[in-house]
């Protein structure tokens, strides 16, 4: 996943904005990483470079 | 390149492992694929566009998307599985696209085109399922490519007419759907589909 995606992601239950904490990175390409809803504080993991914005 | 290079392209464009019958996960059929992608190029809608692939299953569209000359394709799924199947092919063929797993529903990124082979609800569960993948569309985008049964053809036309948005081109096509699941009872049946290409009242 490409740091910049988070510009265009936002949260599936409130449609806040998202903040992104890397765990593991290759260049611009986030490999591990939560997006955290600055809003409602949900929490959507990328493993393997996929984010999943389900709802968990 | 010529339609039969991209359709050869697309072929290798990896199945479902374990297609699930709730989603109604069918691979698009790669001569049609390459054939909607090389319409939507002649349209103008590929080259330099922003296009997204609404529930995209393992990317075939996002591929042929991608290959044509699209800036910016995503690809965005219900399914984690089939995303990791697309998104494993990606790197290894090292298109850059990006996969992420999201509802539909809750996608709110604007783009230039969609090209979309929604469920065609033929599940219960699904009821109505392409009406929201049209309702997302008109949101999102100025042009949708999107494949329907023909016999619900005239339902979405009246949807589309209700929303304001036009039909500029439509195109049949036989969609061979083969025996994956048990509650199929015929090796193959062969649907009729329309793809529609559909402006929104967006610019």
């Amino acid at each position: 996943m490409k740091k910049d995606i988070i510009n265009i992601l936002c949260c599936p239950t409130c449609k806040g904005d998202l903040e992104l904490k890397i765990k593991k990175d290759i260049k611009d390409d986030v490999i591990e990483g939560i997006f955290t809803c600055k809003k409602c504080k949900c929490k959507y993991d990328i493993e393997d470079g996929i984010p999943n914005l389900l709802p968990k | 390149m010529k339609k039969k290079e991209l359709e050869i392209i697309l072929q290798k464009v990896p199945s479902f492992i374990n297609p699930s019958p709730n989603l109604e996960q069918y691979l698009t059929p790669a001569n049609i694929a390459a054939d909607i992608i090389f319409l939507a190029h002649q349209f103008e809608d590929i080259r330099n566009k922003n296009v997204i692939d609404l529930g995209c299953g393992t990317g075939i569209f996002s591929f042929g998307a991608y290959i044509t000359g699209a800036n910016k394709v995503i690809g965005i799924d219900i399914d984690k599985y089939c995303i990791e199947i697309a998104k494993k092919y990606a790197k290894k063929t090292d298109y850059k696209i990006s996969f992420l797993v999201s509802n539909v529903i809750d996608f709110e990124e604007k783009c230039d085109t969609i090209l979309m082979n929604p469920p065609f609800g033929a599940q219960k569960s699904n009821l109505n399922i392409d009406r929201i993948f049209i309702d997302k569309g008109f949101k999102i985008a100025s042009v949708l490519y999107s494949l329907h049964l023909t016999k619900t053809i005239s339902f979405i036309e009246k949807l589309i007419e209700k929303k304001g948005g036009n039909i500029t081109f439509s195109k049949k096509y036989t969609f061979p759907i083969r025996w994956i699941f048990d509650f199929h009872k015929k090796k193959v049946v062969n649907y009729d589909i329309t793809l529609l290409r559909i402006k929104t009242d967006k610019n």
